[in-house]
C-alpha cells in the first residue's frame, strides 16, 4: 500500500498565540461558572444575603455600635472580603478537583494547553468573579445603605482586591490539588474558609479573646478584611496602601503556589508511575467486621421475602455508611454546628462566666437544631440526588425494593443522626460550660425526632420538584441558611419587622428552635411538648411527603429528551 | 412457553417515534439478542419491559406480569444491568452486592456472585476504584444477585477489554445452563452471534428481521465475499469481470461470488499474468455483521470475519 503523506514538520507550523489562547481559557471558565448557579450563590448571593440582612437588622438606631459610625460602611468592606475568599478560595478549590477527579485535567493535559494557561485562566476567571462580588457589594451598600466611596483611596483598594484575589486563587489550587477526593476538596474549602471568617471579624461583633485574635491574624483573610475595611474607614487618614496587610495576603500566596505546583508535579509523577490519583481509601484491608460478614456470604441470604424491617433496617445502615464516608456530610451537620457550640460562647461572653454560660444554654439548642436541618434537609436530599443523577435510583426501581422502604430508611437515618448531634452539643457544653440538661430532655428528644422526620420529608420533596443535583443543593443549603438568620438561629435577641416575624413564623425551623430549646431550657421540667410548635413542623412534613409521593422520579432528566437521542 | 411476550409495542416521544409497532416471543431459556443501530428503539422496548417506561399501545407480557403493573412481585423474579448507571462510589463491591441480595426472596450467595463476575480480588475495595470494566462487572453482579427468572442486558459489554467480554460471555452463557432467560441488546454482532439462539433486528422502531443468527446470514445469500488490495498503478477497470461486479470500499476491491473457486482462479491468473501482487487477498464468508448493514442502511462497518486468507 502507498500512502501519501505530508512530510512531518518541526518548524513553520504557527503555534496558537498565548495570550488568545488565556483569553479564551478565561471566557471558557467565565461561561463554566455562570452555568454553574450553585459556585455564583457562594460567591455573589450568598455574602451580599449577610450583608443585607445584617445591615437592615443591626443598621438601625437601636444597636449604637462603633461610636456612631453608619454600620454598613464597615460591614461592606468584611462581606466584600468574604465574597472574595468565595469567589477565588472555594471556586478555584471546588472547580479544579473537580477537573482534576472527573478526568478533564487528564486529556486537558494531553491536549497542546499549556498548563499556565489553564491555571491562568481559571485564576483570571475567579478574580474576574471577585471583582464582580466586591464591585456588586459595593453598589448596594451605596445605594441601600449609604455606604460612602473614598475614592482617593481606590487604587489602593483595587491593589488589595488584585493581591487578595491571585493569592487566594493559588491557596484553593494547592487545597484542591491535595485533596484526596473531590468531596474532601468541597469540605476542606468550605471548612477553611467558614471558620477563617469567624476569626477574621467577619460575622463576629464584639471583641475575640485574646488568643482568637492572634490566631486570625496568622491567617490571610483578616489581613484583607482589615486592609478593605481601613480603606472604607472615614476617620482614618491613609493613602489605602497596606504594605503589612498585602505582604501577609501575598505571603499566603506564595506557600498556595508553592504547594500547588509540588501537588500538581506529584500527581504527574504518579500517573507516570501508573498510580492512579484517586487512592484506594480503605481498599484490600479487609477489617474483621468484613471476615465476619464472609463468612454468611457463602450462603443465600434467607428464603422467602425479606420482611419489611429488614428491608428499612439494610436502608438506614446504607444511608449511615453512606453519611461517614461522605466528606462533607459529618463536617456541616455534625463536626461544624458542634464547633460552633464550643466557640460562641467565648467569642460573645469573654469573660463573663454568666454571658457564657447562658449563651452555651441557648446555643447547644440552636445548633442542635440547626445541625439536625442541615443532615436530614440538606445532605441526606443532596445524596438522594447525587444517587439519582448516577442513575442509581433507577437501579432500585427496577429491584423489588419499595420506594417506602427507600424513603423510611433515609429519613430514619437522618433521626438517628439528629440525636447524635444532641449528645455531642450537649456532652460538649456540659462539660466545658456546665450547661444544665433538664429532667424535660425526653420531650426534646421528641421533638427532635418529629422534626428531624419533617425536615427529611421536606428535603425528599425538595429533590423530588427540583430535578438537577446543583440546583436542589442551591435550593435546601439557600433556603436553610436564610431562614436560620430569621428563625434564632445565628441572631437571637433581635426585633425583627413585624411582618418578617411574622413570615419566620410560617416555616417549620423556627418552631423546631423553639419547641426543642424551651424543651431543652434549664428551667424546664415535665413534659414541655409545645403542641402548636409541632402541628407546624408535622404540617410542613406531610406537605413535603405529599409531593414526594406524587412527584418523586428515580429518573435524572426527563426521558423523553434521553429517548430521543437514546437507542 | 413464551417467557416474554410483545404484540404491537407503539412507544412515542413526542413526534418520535421510538418504538412503531413491535411483536416477538421469547421462550423459556432462550437468549436473544436484539440488534440494531444508535436510536433504533432497543433500550425503549427493554425498558417497557422492565417497567420504567408506560406503553402507548400494545400487549407485553413478561413471565406472566404487565410490567406496567407488576411490581414488586414482578421486580422480585427479573434482574435488570442498565446500559448506563453509576454506583456510590464509597461502598466496596461486597457491600453493594449484599444489600441488593437483601432485597430478593431467593438471592444466590454474595461470595458466589461476586466469584461468577470475576471480582473476588476487590470484593472489599472501593468502587471508586475499580476500572471501567470491573464497574460494569458489578454492575452485572447487581443485575444477577436475585438469581432472576428473566435477565435484562443492555449492551453488557461495552467497554469490556476482549478478556473480560470472553469472560462476560462464558458468564452468560452459565446463566443459560442455569435455565435464565435471557435478553440483551448489543452492537456487536459477534456478541450476537455468540450468545443468542435468536436475533430480531430492530431498525427506525421497527423490526426488521428475526431468526436464529444462521438463519439471518444465509439471507445474504449463500456468495462469499473475495476482497483484496491493487497497487497505485493499477487501474481496477482493467481486472477481468468476476462475481457479481467489482465494488471498491475504501482502498480495498470488494466482490461477491457464487462460484468462489472459479473466480479466485481467474483472478489470482489475471493477477499472475500482469505480474501485480493483490495485497491482502481475503476470502470471507457472509457474517450476521453484512446482513445487518444491508438491514439498517450500512451504519456501522467493521471488517468481515475472514475464514481463510491466502497471504500474498
Amino acid at each position: 500500500m502507498t500512502l501519501t503523506q505530508p512530510a512531518p514538520t518541526t518548524a513553520a507550523v504557527p503555534t496558537v498565540p498565548a495570550r488568545g489562547m488565556l483569553l479564551r481559557q478565561t471566557r471558557h471558565e467565565l461561561v463554566g461558572l455562570v452555568r454553574t448557579p450553585v459556585l455564583l450563590f457562594f460567591a455573589l448571593l450568598f455574602p451580599l444575603a449577610f450583608f443585607v440582612i445584617l445591615s437592615s437588622l443591626l443598621g438601625n438606631e437601636t444597636l449604637d455600635f462603633r461610636s456612631g459610625v453608619r454600620l454598613a460602611q464597615f460591614l461592606a468592606p468584611a462581606f466584600a472580603s468574604f465574597g472574595i475568599a468565595m469567589a477565588t478560595l472555594s471556586v478555584m478549590a471546588i472547580g479544579f478537583a473537580e477537573i482534576r477527579f472527573n478526568g478533564v485535567l487528564k486529556r486537558l493535559t494531553g491536549s497542546p494547553l499549556p498548563r499556565w494557561v489553564l491555571l491562568g485562566g481559571r485564576m483570571s476567571a475567579g478574580t474576574l468573579l471577585a471583582i464582580g462580588a466586591t464591585v456588586l457589594l459595593l453598589a448596594v451598600g451605596v445605594v441601600l445603605y449609604d455606604v460612602q466611596i473614598l475614592w482617593e483611596r481606590m487604587p489602593g483598594f483595587a491593589v488589595t482586591v488584585l493581591v487578595a484575589a491571585v493569592s487566594f486563587c493559588a491557596i484553593g489550587l494547592a487545597i484542591a490539588a491535595l485533596a484526596p477526593s473531590f468531596q474532601a476538596a468541597i469540605a476542606i474549602a468550605n471548612g477553611v474558609v467558614i471558620p477563617l471568617a469567624f476569626l477574621s471579624d467577619l460575622f463576629v461583633i464584639g471583641e475575640l479573646p485574646e488568643w482568637l485574635d492572634a490566631v486570625g491574624w496568622a491567617f490571610p483573610l483578616k489581613h484583607l478584611v482589615n486592609a478593605l475595611g481601613d480603606g472604607l474607614n472615614p476617620f482614618l487618614d491613609t493613602s489605602g496602601f497596606y504594605l503589612d496587610h498585602l505582604a501577609a495576603i501575598a505571603a499566603w500566596g506564595v506557600a498556595g503556589a508553592v504547594v500547588a505546583s509540588w501537588a500538581i508535579r506529584r500527581d504527574a509523577v504518579r500517573a507516570e508511575r501508573g498510580t492512579r490519583v484517586r487512592h484506594p481509601a480503605g481498599a484490600g484491608g479487609t477489617s474483621r467486621a468484613a471476615a465476619r460478614q464472609a463468612g454468611r456470604d457463602a450462603v443465600p441470604r434467607r428464603h422467602g421475602r425479606p420482611a419489611a424491617a429488614a428491608l428499612i433496617v439494610d436502608q438506614v445502615r446504607h444511608a449511615n455508611t453512606l453519611h461517614w464516608r461522605d466528606w462533607s456530610s459529618p463536617f456541616f451537620g455534625i463536626a461544624f454546628p458542634v464547633l460552633l457550640v464550643l466557640l460562641f460562647p467565648t467569642i460573645i461572653g469573654g469573660a463573663d462566666p454568666s454571658i457564657r454560660l447562658e449563651v452555651a444554654q441557648t446555643i447547644a439548642a440552636t445548633m442542635t437544631v440547626y445541625g439536625t436541618a442541615v443532615i436530614a434537609y440538606v445532605n441526606m436530599p443532596q445524596g438522594l440526588a447525587e444517587a439519582r443523577e448516577a442513575n442509581v435510583l433507577k437501579r432500585w426501581a427496577g429491584s423489588p425494593l419499595p420506594s417506602w422502604a427507600l424513603f423510611t430508611g433515609h429519613a430514619v437515618s437522618s433521626t438517628l443522626l439528629a440525636l447524635l448531634v444532641m449528645v455531642a452539643s450537649y456532652a460538649l457544653a456540659v462539660s466545658v460550660y456546665g450547661i444544665v440538661v433538664p429532667p424535660s430532655w425526653p420531650s426534646a428528644v421528641v421533638v427532635l425526632v418529629v422534626s428531624a422526620l419533617s425536615f427529611a420529608a421536606l428535603g425528599m420533596g425538595v429533590v423530588s420538584v427540583v430535578r438537577g443535583t446543583q440546583s436542589a443543593l442551591a435550593v435546601c443549603l439557600g433556603s436553610l441558611i436564610t431562614l436560620s438568620f430569621v428563625s434564632d438561629i445565628f441572631l437571637f435577641g433581635v426585633d425583627f419587622p413585624p411582618w418578617l416575624d411574622a413570615l419566620a413564623w410560617t416555616f417549620p425551623l423556627r418552631h423546631a428552635v423553639n419547641a426543642f430549646g424551651d424543651a431543652m431550657a434549664a428551667d424546664a421540667s415535665g413534659v414541655v411538648l409545645g403542641l402548636d410548635h409541632l402541628a407546624v413542623i408535622i404540617a410542613w412534613g406531610v406537605a413535603g411527603l405529599l409531593v414526594v409521593l406524587t412527584r418523586f422520579n428515580a429518573e435524572p432528566v426527563h426521558f423523553g429528551r434521553r429517548a430521543s437521542r437514546g437507542a | 412457553m413464551a417467557v416474554i411476550e410483545v404484540t404491537d409495542l407503539h412507544k412515542s416521544y413526542g413526534d418520535v417515534r421510538a418504538v412503531d409497532g413491535v411483536s416477538w416471543q421469547i421462550q423459556l431459556k432462550e437468549v436473544v439478542a436484539l440488534l440494531g443501530p444508535n436510536g433504533a428503539g432497543k433500550t425503549t422496548a427493554v425498558e417497557v419491559l422492565e417497567g420504567y417506561r408506560h406503553r402507548d399501545s400494545g400487549e407485553v407480557s413478561v413471565l406472566g406480569f404487565d410490567p406496567a403493573s407488576g411490581g414488586r412481585a414482578y421486580r422480585e423474579r427479573i434482574g435488570i444491568v442498565l446500559q448506563e448507571a453509576g454506583f456510590e462510589d464509597q461502598f466496596t463491591v461486597r457491600e453493594l452486592v449484599r444489600l441488593q441480595a437483601g432485597l430478593y426472596p431467593h438471592p444466590r450467595p454474595v461470595d458466589e456472585v461476586v466469584d461468577m463476575v470475576g471480582l473476588e480480588e476487590k470484593a472489599d475495595a472501593r468502587v471508586k476504584t475499580l476500572s471501567g470494566g470491573q464497574r460494569r462487572r458489578l454492575d452485572l453482579a447487581l443485575g444477577i444477585v436475585g438469581d432472576p427468572e428473566v435477565l435484562f442486558l443492555d449492551e453488557p459489554t461495552t467497554g469490556f477489554d476482549p478478556s473480560a467480554r470472553r469472560r462476560a460471555w462464558e458468564l452468560v452463557d452459565r446463566l443459560r445452563d442455569l435455565g435464565t432467560t435471557i435478553l440483551l441488546t448489543t452492537h456487536y454482532m459477534d456478541e450476537a452471534e455468540h450468545l443468542a439462539d435468536r436475533v430480531v433486528v430492530l431498525n427506525k422502531g421497527k423490526v426488521v428481521a428475526e431468526g436464529t443468527p444462521e438463519h439471518l446470514a444465509a439471507r445474504a445469500g449463500a456468495e462469499t465475499v473475495v476482497s483484496f488490495r491493487l497497487p497505485d498503478d493499477v487501474d481496477p477497470g482493467a481486472l477481468p469481470r468476476l462475481g457479481t461486479g467489482l465494488e471498491m470500499v475504501g482502498t480495498t476491491v470488494q466482490l461477491r461470488s457464487a462460484q468462489p473457486t472459479a473466480d479466485v482462479n481467474a483472478l489470482t491468473r489475471w493477477a499472475l499474468d500482469h505480474n501485480v501482487e493483490l495485497a491482502d487477498l481475503l476470502l470471507a464468508r457472509p457474517s450476521l455483521e453484512d446482513v445487518y448493514l444491508e438491514l439498517t442502511d450500512g451504519q456501522i462497518a467493521e471488517a468481515p470475519e475472514a475464514v481463510e486468507a491466502v497471504d500474498r
